[in-house]
């Protein structure tokens, strides 16, 4: 699929034309469909979103802009019928027509009444305008979280692209026909819409020409959509026909006109950004994926929280947008948030970070004569929202000096642990309490000058700890930590040097360790 | 996965680890039948010293070791060997059983230290390997290993007198004596006196 774009982008290179002066823009959402679909939360500020955009930064006139909110379908027709009267006579026209709102595949539902597509389709085709584009983001009721979609049969794909014979014409839908599309709370519209927006605003500006063609949006708008409903439980692929032959390009947006009307903001290198409007927390404004270092994006001018997710961690910036100024992201301070701590706090959409951690450290003695034994540790740990979990290895050894010289004896231990803990993060470091249980295997190796035989059990530690973390680059955390521990075991107890009998031990000692976590 | 669940249960095998100051499997353990007189010091240290020569009368020229019977105050006193004599001894050493006064506490015989008693009617006999009758200085084979033997010993008997080779189990045969030892607990008994001397006639 990315050859075919590539494709299709040298295909329509060639040169660029912006939009035309009497460029009409018909933006078209409904969040009711018919009776039985759940109502949708932001199909009508798609809408409203694209015609802003196309208006700031394509340089459509306010006046050649209609937006229609709530309409049903023969408002829809009234409305499209009027701009063709509006448009008889300008040589120099285009219309692009965008809806949002729930669909089947033979029709639109607009509150309660129905478009059909082919009607659409026919209304946008016979627009009395060389260059016509009918964007489809259409949508019906599905599951709690509000599914958009064509319904899943063949006829919609083939409807909406072969039924279609005028020269000048592009079609776009947001999903193909066995496809549902989706709106996300977090983005307050639809995956597609949104993407397509903030591919206007300059994020689908791939060659860095500092305009957004048609092809260049499309690209960016499927691309994007494709990642973002990934995360979900439907992937969604966008679909396109251009038949465009001999026009060139056909330029959506250009920064010039919107360093005009809006502020710009040059990101830094290739990473998801969201940009939320004010502080972090608030609306999203944009979630842009650029593919290209230093992409600059068309903004209301105002103050935004910014956050660039890069493999390893967040980078957060406050920023504000002035009008006809450029803000690079790359001059600003910024504050670091690793995944972990995201995880913890429940502020990333990935619900864990998995980890691998090398320690040293001691524990205190154990059995009779046993001083402080240095011990290792190699462990696995998985951050979720609520607690963090681990598993552990761990290998201590340590001599005693047993009955006499000739009796001396070496204590090893191999543990395997599970670990539960609760991190609070504070500004400088994280700390956490938690309880691990542990199997061990005891082996006790005589070294003195006597030959006696080796001996071992199995036993159950159980422990508590406090540890604090604190993040190093690349990924690293220094870690140290520490607590009681409990070991149940059972021993051979002695009398007069010699082995008297066994019996259930539990000592109780300390351990602490202190090492590097590498976040995978 | 087999190979290492297999290793880890191996890690955990055998008895249970010893907590206590263990010093392994006794070789032979003698319990000490104690007939002290009136006066003399309760506390002290048991301990086997050993000799090549049981001709030799002064105790310097014979060697402690593998003994260190822990202090004791009074009761049933077991002396457990946990090493052979050392090596410079070997194939043949002859042990007697001291009671000290180990005023240093460090486990040694030493010269400030007042014995206050030995056995009398046992001694230890020690045979690094089979000796034949040629290699003993009793002039009678001793087998390998510890053996109680009664006092004194027949250093001039130059008759030899064979076990009877029908010693019930764990009552063997005390080889230059030619009896069966005590079947269980073979004990030796301690008198509260001693006297520089050999442990066997000349």
């Amino acid at each position: 699929m990315r050859g075919l774009l590539l494709t299709l982008l040298l295909l329509l290179a060639g040169p660029a034309h912006g939009l035309p002066a009497q460029t009409w823009v018909v933006a078209i959402g409904h969040n009711r469909g018919d009776a039985g679909e759940v109502t949708l939360r932001f199909a009508e500020r798609d809408a409203a979103e694209l015609a802003d955009a196309l208006r700031q930064l394509g340089g459509v006139q306010a006046e050649r802009t209609l937006i229609l909110l709530g309409e049903d379908a023969e408002g829809v027709r009234r409305a499209l019928r009027a701009v063709h009267g509006r448009m008889a006579g300008e040589s120099d026209a285009a219309l692009i027509v965008f809806y949002s709102g729930h669909a089947d595949a033979h029709a639109l539902h607009l509150g309660g009444t129905q478009l059909p597509i082919e009607e659409i389709t026919a209304l946008v085709s016979a627009a009395p305008a060389p260059l016509r584009v009918l964007v489809l983001d259409a949508c019906r009721s599905g599951s709690a979280s509000r599914v958009k979609g064509m319904r899943p049969s063949r006829s919609f794909e083939i409807t909406a692209r072969d039924r279609v014979q005028a020269e000048g014409l592009a079609i776009i839908t947001s999903s193909t026909a066995a496809e549902d599309s989706q709106e996300s709370d977090e983005l307050r519209g639809s995956f597609f819409s949104h993407h397509l927006v903030g591919g206007l605003r300059g994020a689908a500006d791939r060659d860095g020409d500092e305009r957004v063609t048609l092809a260049e949006a499309y690209a960016y708008a499927y691309a994007q959509t494709i990642r973002s409903s990934g995360r979900t439980m439907t992937l969604q692929h966008p679909t396109y026909r251009f038949d465009l032959k001999g026009q060139g390009e056909v330029v959506l947006t250009r920064r010039d006109i919107a360093g005009h009307r809006a502020g710009l903001l040059q990101l830094g290198p290739p990473a998801l950004y969201l940009i939320i409007e004010e502080r972090e927390g608030g609306a999203v404004a944009a979630e842009v994926a650029p593919a290209r270092a230093d992409v600059t994006l068309a903004l209301a001018p105002r103050r935004y929280f910014v956050q660039q997710r890069d493999p390893r961690e967040y980078r957060h910036y406050q920023i504000e947008v002035q009008r006809g100024q450029t803000t690079r992201l790359t001059d600003l301070e910024y504050r670091t948030v690793r995944y972990d701590r995201l995880v913890r706090s429940r502020g990333a959409p990935i619900r864990s970070v998995h980890g691998l951690l090398a320690m040293a450290g001691a524990r205190g003695g154990l059995l009779d004569g046993e001083g402080v034994a240095p011990q290792a540790v190699l462990g696995y740990q998985a951050d979720l929202p609520w607690l963090s979990v681990g598993a552990r290895l761990r290998f201590s050894t340590v001599d005693s000096p047993g009955g006499d010289a000739a009796s001396g004896r070496r204590h090893e231990e191999y543990a395997a642990a599970v670990l539960l803990e609760r991190f609070v993060d504070l500004p400088w470091l994280s700390a956490s309490f938690g309880v691990l249980v542990e199997g061990t295997a005891h082996r006790q190796v005589f070294t003195g000058q006597r030959a006696i035989a080796d001996r071992g059990t199995f036993g159950v530690d159980f422990g508590a700890f406090l540890a604090l973390e604190r993040h190093l680059p690349k990924g690293l955390a220094l870690r140290v930590e520490g607590g009681p521990l409990s070991a149940l075991l059972q021993t051979t107890t002695v009398d007069g040097g010699v082995a008297s009998g066994t019996a259930l031990a539990t000592p109780v000692t300390w351990w602490a360790a202190g090492g590097l976590k590498w976040r995978l | 996965m087999r190979a290492l669940l297999a290793a880890t249960l191996l890690l955990g095998c055998g008895a249970p680890p010893v907590d206590g100051p263990y010093r392994g499997e006794p070789l032979l353990s003698l319990f000490i039948q104690r007939q002290l007189a009136a006066g003399v010091p309760q506390v002290g240290r048991y301990d086997v010293l050993w000799s090549p020569d049981p001709r030799s009368v002064a105790l310097a020229g014979w060697v402690q070791h593998g003994g260190g019977g822990a202090p004791t105050e009074g009761g049933p006193v077991v002396l457990r060997l946990f090493d052979p004599p050392p090596a410079e001894l070997s194939p043949f050493a002859v042990g007697r059983i001291l009671f000290y006064a180990d005023t240093a506490d460090d486990g040694v015989l030493g010269p400030g230290d007042e014995i206050h008693g030995e056995t009398w009617n046992r001694a230890l006999l020690w045979a690094a390997r089979d000796l034949s009758a040629g290699e003993s200085p009793f002039a009678r084979p001793i087998p390998a290993g510890f053996h109680l033997s009664s006092l004194p010993l027949p250093c001039s008997d130059p008759t030899a007198t064979p076990c009877p080779g029908d010693c019930p189990d764990r009552s063997p045969c005390d080889p230059l004596q030619g009896r069966c030892s005590p079947a269980e607990n073979p004990s030796v008994h301690m008198v509260a006196t001693y006297e520089p001397r050999p442990l066997c006639e000349k």
